[in-house]
């Protein structure tokens, strides 16, 4: 049997399990719970008895039924019984109930779902009357509405350094892109998060030649994602990795075009191109007082653009940069 | 005309020197040759440098005000005041080659990657052994050309 047969065959008992839990009667006992919340373990007995009934089961009305959380107290009239108890978990109430089939005592269904406080026993009423009903977990019958704080509350992340840097730079031209200059500067600013042995950080850049008015200039504007991997824990720390990003590039330069072999006429064009490009680079480089709030790091960046721009493709260059990491 | 830019070699940057006119006659269409005189011998091998513009050129990327001419050494065969090439040059014609007086006038043309260029070069042979004189230029294409040129003996004799 393929997996869509297994998965035709779960549905079909699921959708079975409802309609005949539907069909049945049932009862519902009164749920165990410490003495102080004897009143709300009562209140979220009629809870779920209106839960139940809004999702078409029969229940009848047993105001009187004894508290029961295990299949050997259950009783009642019907099919079945739901029994089951409201126990304090840390700050939490654990709901736990069970359907019990009352002509043999046996288990047919349990929910169990803890919630913030007494105050949403609504909402675990709704959660587990779904959830015995159908016969799934209860944290499957989740919708809008029935969400309880515990489920809303993000779960806990670690934590680590975070903050703004601030980097300074030289940026090395490779092959014939950046107008063919031989050098120009960079200033960087970035988000640094930095974990034990791994650091990401979005950062947005500027290069530029020494000067924009000659006959030759280039400007980029890097817009990065890097990931680096931070193998040493002391003030004197390697790191390395890579990214990825979009690059605004535009340059300027000076070209000289030749028509004919004999007698040959050149002219002298003057062209500026700019665009848009997506971007890979790679860097390695050594983070010093990395124990500190304050720290500083020196490295070495590759970095390719992939783009035309006067008809020179791909613009490569290595950079030079010192940053402070906030 | 995307082609012909394609086949247009785009060497590396080269520093232009500021163009001072080769001559003292200004505008190119303006120069009178002065041909008095006997009949100049001009056998032997040239090299032309000149300057001037190019112009209406559906290309608007070859229309230039500074407009560089070169050319390889052109060895001249003078047969009276008739004036040839010398040995033939691939792709490469000169045409109605002819000496007045102190003055040479020739044309030349010349087909590269499928596109023409013809010029009409017209000079006078100064006292220190320089022809200095306009030339004019239809091609590629649209392009009209003009400026003024000097044809240097790269060989004298």
């Amino acid at each position: 049997m393929g997996w869509r047969g297994a998965l035709s065959v779960m549905v079909a008992l699921g959708v079975g399990g409802a309609s005949e839990a539907r069909a049945a009667n049932w009862s519902v006992m009164g749920f165990e719970a410490p003495q102080r919340w004897r009143e709300d373990a009562d209140t979220f007995r009629v809870l779920l008895v209106q839960a139940l009934r809004e999702r078409g089961v029969r229940v009848a009305q047993d105001e009187t039924a004894p508290t029961c959380d295990a299949p050997a107290c259950a009783a009642g009239s019907g099919e079945h019984a739901v029994v089951g108890s409201l126990r304090k978990f840390g700050r939490r109430v654990l709901i736990t109930a069970h359907r019990i089939a009352l002509s043999d005592r046996s288990l047919r269904g349990t929910a169990q779902i803890p919630v913030g406080s007494l105050d949403e026993l609504d909402l675990g009423a709704d959660r587990v009357a779904e959830a015995l009903v159908r016969n799934v977990p209860a944290d499957e019958t989740v919708e809008l509405g029935s969400v309880t704080d515990l489920e809303a509350e993000p779960d806990r992340r670690r934590t680590g350094a975070r903050g703004f840097a601030f980097g300074l730079g030289a940026v090395v031209p490779l092959r014939d892109g950046f107008a063919d200059l031989d050098g120009g500067f960079s200033i960087a600013g970035s988000y640094w998060y930095e974990t034990t042995h791994f650091a990401i950080e979005p950062s947005l850049g500027l290069r530029f030649s020494s000067t924009t008015g000659g006959d030759r200039a280039f400007v980029a504007v890097p817009l990065d994602i890097g990931g680096y991997y931070i193998p040493g824990t002391k003030d004197v720390a390697p790191f390395f990795g890579g990214g990825v990003g979009i690059r605004y590039m535009w340059e300027k330069r000076r070209t000289t075009q030749v028509l004919g072999n004999v007698v040959k006429s050149e002219s002298v064009l003057e062209t500026d191109d700019g665009g848009w490009g997506f971007g890979l680079f790679g860097r390695a480089g050594v983070m010093f007082l990395r124990t500190y709030d304050v720290r500083l790091s020196a490295s070495v960046r590759y970095d390719v653009t992939f783009m035309e721009l006067n008809a020179r493709e791909n613009p490569q260059a290595l950079g030079v940069d010192l940053t402070v990491h906030f | 005309m995307r082609s012909l830019a394609l086949i247009v070699g785009i060497s590396s940057v080269v520093p232009v020197a500021a163009c001072d006119s080769l001559f003292d006659f200004g505008d190119p269409s303006n120069f009178v040759p002065n041909c008095a005189g006997g009949t100049a011998a001009v056998a032997g091998t040239w090299r032309i440098e000149g300057q001037g513009e190019r112009t209406s050129c559906s290309d608007d990327a070859l229309d230039t005000e500074r407009l560089l001419l070169s050319s390889d050494p052109l060895r001249l065969v003078q047969n009276g005041t008739d004036v040839k090439l010398g040995p033939d040059l691939d792709g490469f014609e000169l045409r109605n080659g002819r000496v007045t007086g102190r003055c040479l006038r020739f044309d030349t043309v010349e087909t590269f990657g499928g596109f023409t260029i013809e010029y009409r070069f017209e000079a006078q042979l100064d006292s220190d052994g320089v022809l200095r004189g306009t030339f004019r230029g239809d091609g590629p294409g649209s392009c009209r050309s003009e400026g003024e040129f000097e044809a240097i003996p790269a060989d004298p004799g």
